[in-house]
């Protein structure tokens, strides 16, 4: 046999092996398809690393405004409002968080031997308590708000710019005092839970640490 | 117009059925009459013939799929011409096809067996089966429509390199198929 007896026979394959190769194509188009899911993909990527990264550095911004001051609750003292007294514990228990230690960042916890929460019968009226650290030499003071019901957060109000310390925004914010002297604070909202931490004698540097270790203790 | 419909006219012996045929496949069965004979008013002359023997085979023939029917009839035409034409203006890259073929031949110009018309091709329709539909394909368009290399690599979007090297496994392999199906050719 010669070659275009040989190309004859391959003229007579069967039809349907014919008609498929006339209109068949390479996978150009699935290829370009592929190549734009990969950028489309790789965008993803990028953007999601951003968020996390976002999310997993600081970002630290002290604002310049005036601590908040607790706001004023008229608690009444009719015979339906019930006073709970807890230790330390029981507070804790009672805002569903690991208790404060003694010693924080230095600072040594002042004892109090009671805390209070006002309820009525239908629900808590006020439960806004107070922490507080000094150091040895009582150059610096540290006080710590804690609510869970009724305390609005100030700097929302104020609308200061946040920041973030291990994922979590916070607000921070330095004032002058009127001895001259000049006070750190911030203002922490946890899902149920309103912190506001107040320093004085302290730098931005050091106390951004103290609310970087609060953070660390709620998570 | 249906493959259908054009053999129906065929049938009764209408001509509307060489325009029919000529508006559908025309641009394809001058491509592959380009792709042997590389010559555009040869190529013209070829497709015509190709109306012309199908004006004179259908009836009796009756095919069913239109674009292999006409298609054989064309590379058939234009192998013939190829053979006369060739001393005169070669097609080199029709002539790199055929070469490319012998190396499927056991024993090129002998004629050693004799096979019953259509029993090889069946074997070869055996043998393209088993590949995959990209080879498949890509063996077909360069020796069924006698496409060129730079076109079976467009097509698939392929290199030319990745072509040429899938083809030369292929006839490889068909020789292969063909020697140990019994085929000495």
């Amino acid at each position: 046999m010669n070659r275009e007896s040989f190309y004859l026979e391959i003229g007579s394959i069967d039809d349907d092996l014919i008609q498929e190769a006339s209109e068949a194509h390479g996978h150009k188009v699935h290829r370009i398809g592929l190549i734009r899911l990969a950028g489309i993909a790789a965008c993803l990527c990028l953007v999601c690393a951003t968020v996390l990264l976002n999310m997993r550095g600081d970002v630290i911004y002290y604002n310049e405004a005036p601590a908040p001051l607790t706001a004023k609750v008229l608690v009444p003292s009719d015979e339906t409002t019930v006073v709970l007294t807890l230790t330390y514990q029981e507070l804790f228990d009672y805002y569903g968080l690991e208790p404060f230690p003694d010693v924080l960042s230095g600072l040594q916890r002042l004892e109090q031997t009671y805390f209070y929460v006002y309820r009525s019968p239908k629900d808590t009226i006020y439960d806004t308590n107070v922490l507080n650290y000094y150091s040895d030499d009582g150059k610096q003071t540290l006080t710590i708000v804690i609510s869970k019901n009724g305390s609005e957060p100030a700097a929302q109000q104020q609308n200061m710019k946040k920041s973030r310390i291990d994922g979590t925004p916070v607000v921070l914010a330095v004032s002058d005092t009127p001895s001259g002297a000049t006070d750190c604070w911030a203002e922490i909202c946890g899902q149920d839970i309103y912190f506001r931490i107040v320093a004085s004698g302290m730098d931005e540097s050091s106390f951004t640490d103290i609310i970087r270790e609060i953070v660390q203790l709620q998570q | 117009m249906t493959d259908q419909t054009i053999v129906d006219l065929f049938w009764r012996r209408s001509e509307d059925a060489i325009q029919g045929t000529a508006q559908k496949y025309g641009k394809y069965l001058t491509k592959i009459a380009m792709n042997v004979l590389n010559c555009r008013e040869d190529s013209e002359e070829c497709v015509s013939d190709t109306y012309l023997t199908a004006w004179k085979q259908i009836p009796p023939d009756r095919p069913q799929k239109l674009l292999p029917y006409l298609g054989r009839i064309t590379r058939c035409l234009a192998l013939n011409r190829y053979d006369y034409l060739k001393a005169q203006k070669r097609n080199g890259e029709f002539t790199v096809q055929l070469t490319e073929l012998e190396e499927c031949l056991s024993a090129p110009d002998t004629i050693e067996n004799q096979y019953e018309q259509g029993e090889l091709s069946a074997e070869i329709s055996v043998f393209l089966r088993t590949l995959n539909s990209e080879k498949r394909n890509i063996f077909i368009r360069r020796y069924w429509f006698s496409d060129s290399i730079a076109d079976i690599a467009k097509r698939f979007d392929l290199s030319e390199g990745n072509v040429k090297s899938i083809l030369f496994r292929l006839r490889k392999q068909l020789k292969q198929h063909l020697e140990s199906e019994g085929y000495r050719i």
